[in-house]
Formats: C-alpha cells, structure tokens, sequence
C-alpha cells in the first residue's frame, strides 16, 4: 500500500468516526475533514448518494396512503368554502389589473452570471450564505403578506439561480418547451426578476442581457444556445 | 368539474411520485409529508395553469426545491450525520435522471456486494446502525467495519 493510499483511508477513518460524533467537532473540522483530499471528497459523495439510494429503496417498499394525505390536505387547507375563494381570487384579479395600469412594476435586473459553484472550492462561507433562492420560496413570502391583490402582479425573483430551472418555470408558465443546444448552459447562475404580467416576447427580451447564452423562440420552443 | 375536483385529481395523480421524491431526499419522513402537502397548497394560492404534460416536472421541480431549502437550512452538523450534500453543485441535474442514478446503484448493491460486507451495509445504510453499534453487534473492532464499508463505497464506485 503506498503512502498516499493509506493515508486517504486514515483520512476517510476519521470521517467515518466524526459520522458517529458530529456533535464533537466544529463546522470546520468537519468540511477539513471532507475536503482533505480529492477521494475523500469523492467518498463522501458517494455515501451521500447510496444513502440516498437506500430512502429511494425503502421509500418504495412503503406504498403512500394517497386517501390520507389528501384527507390531511382537504382540513387543512380547504376548510373555508371553495365558492367564497373562487370569489376572492377573481376580487384579486380585478385589483391587480387595476394596480398594473398604475404602476410599472416590470424592472428587470441583469447581472454577471456566476458559474456552477465550484466544488474543488467549496469553504464554510459558501455554505453560509444559501445561493439558491427559488420560487416556491418567493411565494412562500408572498402568501405571508395580507393583501391578496400584490400576490397576482408581485415579480418572481430568480436569485443565482440555474438556467435549466429558471427557463423551465418560466417557459411552463407560457405554455413553451425548452431545447438546450448547448449543455454547458444548463447550469449558468442568473439573477433575473421575472414579471409574470409580462409577454414572453418581453421575458425573452429582458432575457438577452444575459452573458454567454441566446434564446430564441421558435414556435413554442424555445432554443437555447 | 370545478377547481377543488381538479385539484383533488392532480393531488392524486401526482402524490405518489412527489413523496417518493421527497422521501428520498430527506431523512425525515413527517417532513416528506409535510412538503408535498406544501407545493400543493401553494398551488392553490397562486393561479398556476396546469397543463398537460408540463405538470409532472413543475410539481416534482416544487419538491425538489423545497427539499433542497430544507436542507440548505440544517445546521452542517445536522447534514452531515444524515448524509446530505454538502454543496450543491450537482443539484441541477434532471430529476429524472438523479433517480435512475440512484435505481443503478441499488441494482450494483444487490448484484455486486457480497458477504460479508453486505451485512455491514445494509447494517449501516438500511438500518440506519452507527459504526459502534455494527462493530458492537457483529464483534469485530471499528477498523474492520471501516474497513469493510470503505470496500464496499469502492465496489460500488467501480461499476458506476
């Protein structure tokens, strides 16, 4: 066994040790143990997606009880009369048609994409400041708010997000397909406020300020390279 | 057919695969339950258009996402003793395809572990046993369980 072998399987040891004992080492303690060397790196990896793997393996072997659920869902959040909802959000649409005619609400911020992040680097600062800001998490807060009527014309803020799942929601929402022509684009990190009242012919156009990536729109595809 | 029939139908259709999703993902299965119940309540909130073929992937996407936050919000001690990424740098991959991923290791497991790693394993990733409770249990000292799972990661690894 040369040196180096040995050594990696001292460092994945420890690893495995501190996975008994989390509550003795720091934060950083743990990410250096992580990060020591490349196979650590990759072992870890590894055991994050066999542990995975195996949930994935029992999730299946336990069927979910669908009647229950929907039963939990329906007390929860149906509780109030289906007919007096209807009536608010068509109360909501009518304000927020009203709000948009007086306020200009589509402002479109572009910034330097940030690539993928980069895992060979990876510290405990990066950790500490959660990169990904998506939309359900947008509208959580929104929902939180008590006028109904911002809810309809509120831009969704997409902050460092991946292209793939920004364009996703976003050709979803418009009734479009999305063709990536270019894999390397997938993962480009964007910051983008999307107004839902807007045109996709406007999105698109709003769009084109980014770096390093077209779309185009071609039937209702949208192509992107 | 009025909204809630449409929803209740969607809810039914769906749930199956969206908890399976989050099951998956999380190590918490109240907290599993709790997230679809979310995505779908969240629907009911905003007026989303559901159409067609483009349901599926929004509503497994809104999973992901929110098992995703939830994550990113554990304390690192926390994501680290159940396993979780640490960073997120292959969280982007298609839905899809992380779960064929994680079918093709269960299926390298059951074909390519054998006695008596397979014991440690499934000790360890199945019943969910700290390394101490394994060695404590089969007899063996801590560095042979060590040894024996540091065999079986590269077994697996080898067939990836």
């Amino acid at each position: 066994m040369t040196p180096t072998a040995m050594e990696t399987n001292n460092n994945i040891d420890r690893l495995l040790d501190m996975l008994d004992h989390p509550e003795r080492y720091s934060d950083q303690e743990i990410l250096d143990a992580v990060n020591r060397d490349e196979e650590t790196r990759e072992f870890y990896h590894h055991l994050t997606q066999v542990t995975r793997a195996r949930r994935s393996q029992r999730s299946l072997s336990q069927p979910a009880d669908v009647d229950k659920a929907w039963e939990q869902f329906e007390q929860t959040h149906l509780a109030r009369p289906w007919r007096e909802r209807l009536w608010l959000r068509v109360a909501a649409a009518v304000l927020g048609i009203l709000m948009m005619s007086g306020i200009a609400w589509a402002t479109v911020y572009t910034v330097r994409h940030i690539n993928a992040v980069d895992t060979s680097n990876y510290n405990s600062e990066s950790l500490a400041t959660p990169a990904i800001n998506e939309e359900t998490e947008v509208t959580e807060e929104k929902t939180l708010g008590d006028t109904t009527a911002v809810k309809v014309t509120e831009p969704v803020v997409f902050d460092n997000i991946p292209l793939e799942q920004m364009l996703g929601e976003i050709a979803a929402y418009y009734g479009m397909t999305v063709d990536f022509r270019n894999e390397e684009v997938r993962t480009l990190r964007f910051h983008f406020v999307w107004n839902r009242g807007d045109g996709l012919e406007k999105v698109l156009d709003d769009m084109s300020h980014f770096e390093s990536v077209t779309i185009q729109q071609t039937g209702n595809r949208l192509i992107v390279q | 057919m009025n909204d809630k029939t449409i929803l209740e139908g969607l809810f039914r259709q769906h749930y199956g695969k969206m908890i399976h999703l989050a099951r998956t993902l999380l190590h918490d299965d109240a907290e599993a339950q709790d997230v679809v119940q979310d995505v779908f309540a969240r629907l009911l909130e905003n007026d989303y258009q559901m159409t067609g073929s483009k349901t599926e992937a929004y509503l497994m996407s809104a999973v992901r996402n929110r098992c995703m936050n939830l994550i990113r919000k554990m304390q690192l001690r926390e994501r680290f003793k159940h396993l979780h990424p640490l960073d997120e740098a292959d969280e982007s991959h298609p839905i899809e395809d992380v779960l064929a991923k994680l079918e093709q290791i269960n299926a390298i497991v059951d074909a390519h572990i054998e006695e008596p790693h397979k014991t440690i394993f499934r000790l360890r990733f199945d019943e969910e046993l700290t390394f101490q409770e394994i060695a404590t249990r089969l007899d063996i000292s801590i560095g042979t369980v060590y040894k024996y799972l540091r065999q079986c990661i590269s077994r697996i690894k080898s067939f990836i």
